[in-house]
């Protein structure tokens, strides 16, 4: 019985890393991510309307267009 | 995607809207976006229905701080009369009676811009005691006067010096047409008059991870 025990808190304490872990690597990802939202480190906000003629996706795909070609 | 509410983000833009003060509105929406901020003015809606003055309230409303530029307070030459143009101090007058009449606009920051130095109290003696600062009519200018008007009411980290930020803008400026071009739409098509909504767009998507 007592080995049960063990076994059961053993195995719970070893979830709670894996899930610590799992969220730190999940934040580390979000963080990335943002860096390519900043310019020179400030983080840009996107505007407060829809374009207007286009959509965002659009915008987005030619702007790296322009970039990967500059 | 579209906002109605107040945020820390807002920048009220008050300015002419004719195609010789384009260069200079475009370096004002540019460092609003580039300082992290959001631009709002009445060009980004197209909505017949909505009355304009309407509109302004709105707007203001949901700004807590603006950019008043008053550097077209000139009488212009019409068949009939020469009539300066008013809008402009009347949208100031809007800003700075929100900020005396109302709690929540109690803090709320003003910025005014005008042409040549010491001009404004030739035509605005009420606002005598106001410092605004001088563009000379040249964008590069207006990029350093929002910047550092921006600059004082942020946290964090500082934003960049004069020299990265003319060579970004200058970047982006030559980047437009080619953008508007992989949108399908000609260069003209998406200018900061022309289209607000679609230029900011491009404007910060070029922003994001922009390099040095």
């Amino acid at each position: 019985m007592l080995k049960k025990s063990t076994n059961k808190s053993a195995k719970k304490e070893a979830n709670k890393g894996a899930i610590v872990d799992a969220a730190a690597k999940k934040r580390r990802a979000l963080k990335a991510e943002a860096q390519h939202f900043t310019f020179m480190g400030i983080p840009v906000a996107d505007p407060a309307v829809k374009p207007r003629g286009t959509t965002v996706k659009k915008i987005r795909e030619a702007v790296a267009a322009v970039r990967k070609s500059a | 995607m579209a906002r109605s509410r107040r945020d820390a983000l807002n920048v009220f833009v008050n300015a002419p809207f004719d195609p010789a003060y384009d260069p200079l509105l475009e370096a004002m929406v540019f460092m609003i976006h580039a300082a992290g901020f959001r631009a709002r003015c009445a060009l980004e809606e197209n909505d017949s229905g909505d009355i304009r003055l309407d509109k302004l309230v709105r707007l203001i409303d949901e700004s807590p701080r603006s950019i008043h530029d008053l550097s077209r307070i000139k009488p212009v030459r019409q068949q009939a009369s020469e009539l300066p143009r008013f809008n402009m101090p009347f949208e100031l007058g809007l800003c700075m009676g929100a900020r005396r009449f109302s709690a929540s606009h109690r803090h709320d920051k003003i910025k005014i811009m005008v042409s040549e130095p010491y001009k404004l109290p030739e035509y605005l003696s009420d606002l005598g005691g106001n410092d605004p600062d001088a563009h000379h009519e040249n964008p590069h200018q207006v990029l350093m006067i929002v910047r550092d008007f921006l600059q004082t009411a942020r946290r964090g980290k500082p934003l960049p010096g004069r020299t990265a930020l003319v060579g970004a803008f200058d970047r982006f400026k030559r980047a437009v047409p080619k953008i508007a071009e992989g949108i399908e739409h000609g260069a003209g098509e998406i200018g900061v008059r022309q289209n607000f909504p679609t230029f900011v767009w491009c404007l910060t998507e070029f922003l994001k991870g922009a390099q040095d």
